[in-house]
């Protein structure tokens, strides 16, 4: 038995890792301008509030009947 | 005035440190390292936002990006924000783990676990032997931040004094002084961050300049140019991601737990002499499932 729950390790992290590396190493050297920021930069500052969007989607969608007797308190 | 605001922050700072230990044995051991394991999710959350500021937040991110190209920008935002995913999964483990051995620290569980002294004593050394260039680049970055004020203290002075004040911090209260600076800290931070972006995007004339305005100073702040940038950017973001969120695990331990983790703790007690493949397999289970 696994015991993380692999749909949450997709989204919790393998998702965010492969934005944000992946996402550097093929537009770090654009020269795209968004909203007055070199692409790079704007990607990484999305992923701040996409990766917080994944989280949250693991912890309530897969994980958060693991731990529901912490929520009680 | 800019000493007057200073000044006040500073002894806030440490009328919160002493405040914090009011009412509480801090001379136990398990109370000065992880407070009893009493702190609520509020508290840990902003232990756990403190943790990404430093004074390179404010000096060495701006300076390295300067210095060194975007490479070092991408690679400091990039780091410290997949350590989150990482801790995601991987803080609930090492904080049940710290619960099931009385671990007040990351060798503290090693030991528990592994039973090994050895093992234990390497962590320690390995944790102390990290944080020294790590304290000693705060203190450079403190000398930087002071000497802009104009005290006109010479930096060994400012050194001792301000290590002299964190160590006051730790000596009354342990770790709930921390604790409690760091909901100021965080305040003060975020506030600063917000009104410096605004002050700066403003004074340039709008975003764009800004970054006109650093690759002005430094061509390479905007893209990251060359393999040699790119490999560092993209291996020290994943390499530091898991760095990151163990170093900084020992605010982990202080966390509360719920029903399910007393009754966890008592039956882990119960089977201690079952050899335990895995501490996070069985104490995930929820509440009566058993081991």
């Amino acid at each position: 038995m696994g015991y993380f729950n692999p749909w949450s390790v997709v989204v919790g992290l393998v998702i965010p890792f492969v934005a944000v590396v992946g996402g550097v190493a093929v537009l770090g050297r654009s020269e795209a301008v968004v909203l007055g920021m070199p692409l790079v930069y704007f990607w990484v500052f999305l992923w701040f509030v996409l990766t917080t969007l994944c989280l949250a989607a693991s912890w309530y969608l897969f994980d958060r009947g693991d731990f529901e007797d912490e929520e009680e308190v | 005035m800019a000493t007057v605001v200073f000044a006040a922050i500073i002894l806030l700072s440490l009328v919160l440190a002493l405040l914090a230990a009011r009412g509480r044995d801090v001379l136990q051991i398990e109370e000065y390292l992880v407070a009893g394991r009493s702190f609520s999710g509020v508290l840990l959350f902003f232990l756990a936002v403190g943790e990404i500021y430093s004074i390179g937040t404010m000096v060495g991110l701006p300076g390295g990006i300067y210095a060194e190209g975007a490479g070092y920008g991408i690679w400091f935002v990039g780091y410290i924000l997949l350590a989150y995913p990482v801790g995601y999964f991987l803080a609930p483990l090492v904080w049940r783990a710290g619960e099931r051995y009385g671990a007040s620290t990351f060798p503290d569980v090693l030991k528990g676990h592994y039973g090994s002294r050895l093992l234990e004593v390497t962590a320690a050394l390995t944790f102390f032997a990290y944080l020294i260039p790590w304290a000693q680049l705060q203190f450079t970055g403190l000398q930087v931040a002071l000497g802009a004020l104009g005290f006109g203290v010479s930096p060994t002075t400012a050194t001792a004094v301000a290590a002299a004040i964190a160590f006051a911090y730790i000596i009354f209260s342990g770790v709930r002084a921390p604790a409690n600076i760091s909901i100021l800290k965080d305040i003060l931070l975020f506030g600063a961050i917000v009104i410096v972006g605004v002050a700066a995007a403003s004074a340039a004339g709008g975003i764009s300049n800004v970054f006109g305005s650093a690759e002005q100073l430094n061509p390479s702040s905007l893209r990251i140019e060359g393999g040699q940038a790119m490999t560092f950017a993209l291996t020290t973001i994943v390499f530091q991601a898991f760095g990151f969120i163990t170093l900084t695990t020992p605010f982990i331990f202080t966390g509360r737990g719920g029903h399910g983790e007393a009754h966890v703790h008592r039956d882990a007690a119960v089977h201690a002499d079952v050899p335990v493949p895995h501490p996070g397999r069985v104490l995930r289970r929820k509440r009566g499932a058993g081991p």
